[in-house]
């Protein structure tokens, strides 16, 4: 599935697409400041496809929409960077980052239900993004949405252009709206939860869509989810959150075989397949802390079995798990797993530390 | 189904509710207790000729005669004769005399909270909890809330002392020198001067008789607005990379206005009722006040060929709604299986 030596290539040869770093995103109540985004890094190549995984409330969505620039008040970005083909987005107005939205990064969204207008034909938003980023007209536009809707899968496409989104099924309203995506030409696709409402079946059809697109589009796919079983299906690297912060990232096969931070383990645990028949299936205990706080300690470690006193103390940040696997980091005090524990801890303390001060600069 | 068998099903159900509500109109008005021929002969009415006026109005006929004879008249459109109030003149002519002035005040009243409750609306839906926002929210709470017989009570005791009350501001003088109250003069009114003071006179009535429909249009405007602002498909026009002015023209604009079409329309029926008291205080010899005085001076046919304009009118209300939906909405008359 995933293919490490072409993606070193790519990324030593030429730009990234997408380099999110240190990502901060807070939402400003009276009450409280949430950090839903709180020091997010990570890379999408071009042909990448990359998964951000995470329970309920992690920050997956606020992340994506931090992404398109579609965060809305009392939400803002106050940290790090989003450099999307070099440049960075972060600090532009909302008309500069109209330019990158739809013909740049494309978003699908989680409930392809209320995703369409209901009052306009699937044509009419098809064709709306084509006049806008290809510049397509009259029976021009006509012709290629009656192509982008045969890409996706939907036959009959010609008498569907003129149907309206109530009259299309779940997985077919989830296949228009990617044409609607796919009608911006975008480099990067971002993918909300875009199964989550759907059947399984259907699921399975979505996933082989989008793996497709992202081969012959040569697309960047972001895939956010919290469905472990997807992940493993689309994604090329993944990327594991908690409470607004990134906790693990390895590449797919990587992560399945060896779990290092105790709460993908928990996570994959957690899957039923995964499980033998008649044994109780694992859960991890508590729910996502809101992050209404500077870090300053693990956010896991009260749900964690393998948490120790320094969890409490030192905030961990991303590290290479041992020397073996580079293109494995956890954030956990735990690693790297080559060095005693107590020289580990230290690492983390100095690290963060350090990070604190560039920040505050 | 498709949207516009849904409306022509419509459109053929509107006959037997015209049919239903004429009917009844018939038996409140013609078998009730009012007896137009005390009403025509007044402290002189003798047995002999209450009989006698009674046989002169067709009254002796049996009731199923009188009631087939009413339906066919009212359907095709021979409204009869005035017996009370002008006597020389039939129901056709004593209406079109009456009728243009309730006609200009009740489109006032319809366009000026069309005009103003809906825009302030939408600014207050798409700036939700800004100074604006609270400011027009309010204004709309308190309008809302005015009784229309005290609003009107009020707004003529405020317009007739106006300099009192407004800075030295005449509102008897502005534009053209115009009384406070009274009918407005309905000649010539496609000249653009006659039409302004015509309606100088009857826009005080019209604030009061929409001042409702105002707020209500201001209140379910703000919900509509907020709600389809916050939609997923405007966030998936904005992730598009659609301009603001597209996203909220193309995309807010006509989902915001589907719950707006019933509140329209259904004030515009609220209209007819309001206009009976409104006319009255503001002494605008209108429909409703020719309405309120046939019924109380038992001019029975005058009445019931009001009774069945009303009718009309409500039903021809509700099929513009259906069209409005129609047009709007292409959900409508959608069943799903």
């Amino acid at each position: 599935m995933s293919q490490p030596e072409y993606a070193d290539d790519q990324r030593t040869g030429q730009q990234v697409l997408l380099e999110v770093d240190n990502l901060q995103t807070a939402f400003f109540t009276d009450k409280e400041t949430i950090r839903a985004v709180d020091g997010v890094s990570f890379a999408i190549d071009r042909g990448e496809s990359v998964g951000i995984v995470g329970e309920s409330g992690s920050g997956k969505s606020v992340t994506a929409r931090s992404i398109m620039g579609l965060v809305e008040t009392p939400g803002r970005i106050v940290g790090g960077s989003i450099r999307y083909k070099g440049e960075d987005l972060v600090g532009k107005s909302d008309e500069q980052w109209r330019q990158y939205r739809g013909g740049e990064i494309a978003m699908v969204f989680q409930d392809p239900l209320s995703s369409l207008n209901p009052v306009y034909t699937i044509g009419n938003q098809i064709k709306e993004s084509l006049r806008l980023h290809q510049g397509m007209r009259g029976r021009e536009a006509t012709q290629e949405a009656i192509n982008l809707l045969e890409d996706v899968g939907i036959p009959d496409a010609p008498r569907r252009l003129k149907e309206y989104p109530h009259q299309f099924s779940g997985g077919m309203r989830q296949r228009a709206v990617i044409a609607v995506a796919l009608a911006c030409d975008p480099d990067l696709l971002i993918c909300d939860e875009p199964t989550t409402a759907l059947d399984v079946t259907i699921q399975a059809q979505i996933l082989e869509l989008l793996e497709n697109l992202k081969t012959e589009r040569d697309l960047g796919i972001m895939f956010i989810t919290h469905d472990m079983g997807v992940i493993a299906e689309i994604s090329d690297r993944v990327n594991v959150m908690y409470a607004g912060e990134m906790v693990e990232s390895a590449p797919v096969e990587e992560l399945f075989a060896n779990p290092k931070h105790p709460y993908t383990e928990g996570l994959l645990e957690s899957i039923p397949s995964r499980n033998e028949r008649g044994t109780d299936l694992a859960t991890i205990e508590g729910e996502v802390p809101t992050p209404n706080e500077p870090a300053t300690y693990c956010r896991f470690a009260p749900r964690c079995p393998k948490a120790f006193d320094d969890c409490e103390q030192v905030h961990p940040v991303q590290v290479d798990v041992d020397e073996q696997t580079p293109d494995h980091q956890a954030a956990c005090l735990l690693y790297p797993e080559d060095v005693p524990q107590n020289e580990a801890v230290k690492l983390h303390q100095s690290r963060d530390e350090q990070a604190g001060s560039e920040v505050s600069e | 189904m498709s949207r516009w068998s849904y409306f022509a099903k419509r459109l053929v159900l509107s006959i037997p509710v015209i049919l239903f509500g004429t009917t009844i109109t018939f038996f409140v008005i013609y078998a009730g207790p009012i007896d137009p021929a005390y009403a025509i002969l007044g402290s002189q009415a003798t047995p002999d000729k209450v009989a006698d006026i009674h046989r002169q109005l067709g009254m002796n006929q049996p009731m199923w005669e009188m009631y087939f004879d009413y339906i066919v008249d009212m359907f095709t459109f021979n409204l009869g004769n005035s017996w009370v109030i002008r006597p020389d003149l039939t129901a056709y002519e004593v209406i079109m005399d009456f009728a243009p002035r309730t006609v200009l005040m009740g489109a006032w009243a319809v366009i000026l909270p069309l005009f103003v409750g809906i825009p302030l609306g939408f600014y207050a839906g798409l700036n939700p909890n800004t100074l604006g926002d609270y400011t027009a929210s309010f204004g709309g709470i308190i309008w809302r809330a005015m009784p229309n017989f005290w609003l009107a009570v009020l707004l003529l005791l405020v317009l007739s002392r106006s300099e009192e009350f407004l800075f030295g501001f005449s509102w008897e003088s502005f534009i053209y020198s115009t009384p406070v109250a009274g009918a407005p003069d309905m000649e010539n009114i496609w000249n653009f001067e006659n039409f302004l003071r015509a309606s100088k006179v009857v826009i005080p009535g019209a604030m009061v008789l929409g001042s409702a429909s105002m707020g209500n249009e201001m209140r379910i405007g703000r919900t509509a607005f907020l709600e389809a602002r916050n939609s997923n498909y405007v966030e998936m026009a904005r992730a598009k990379g659609l301009p603001g002015r597209s996203i909220v023209w193309k995309h807010i604009f006509r989902n915001a206005l589907i719950p707006l079409v019933p509140v329209i329309t259904a004030e515009a029926g609220v209209l007819v009722g309001g206009s009976v008291l409104v006319e009255t205080v503001f002494g605008i010899n209108g429909i409703g006040w020719l309405f309120f005085t046939a019924m109380t001076s038992g001019d029975l046919p005058l009445a019931a060929a009001l009774m069945f304009l009303f009718i009309l009118l409500l039903v021809g209300l509700n099929i513009l709604q259906d069209f409005l939906y129609t047009i709007i909405d292409p959900r409508v008359g959608f069943e799903s299986n």
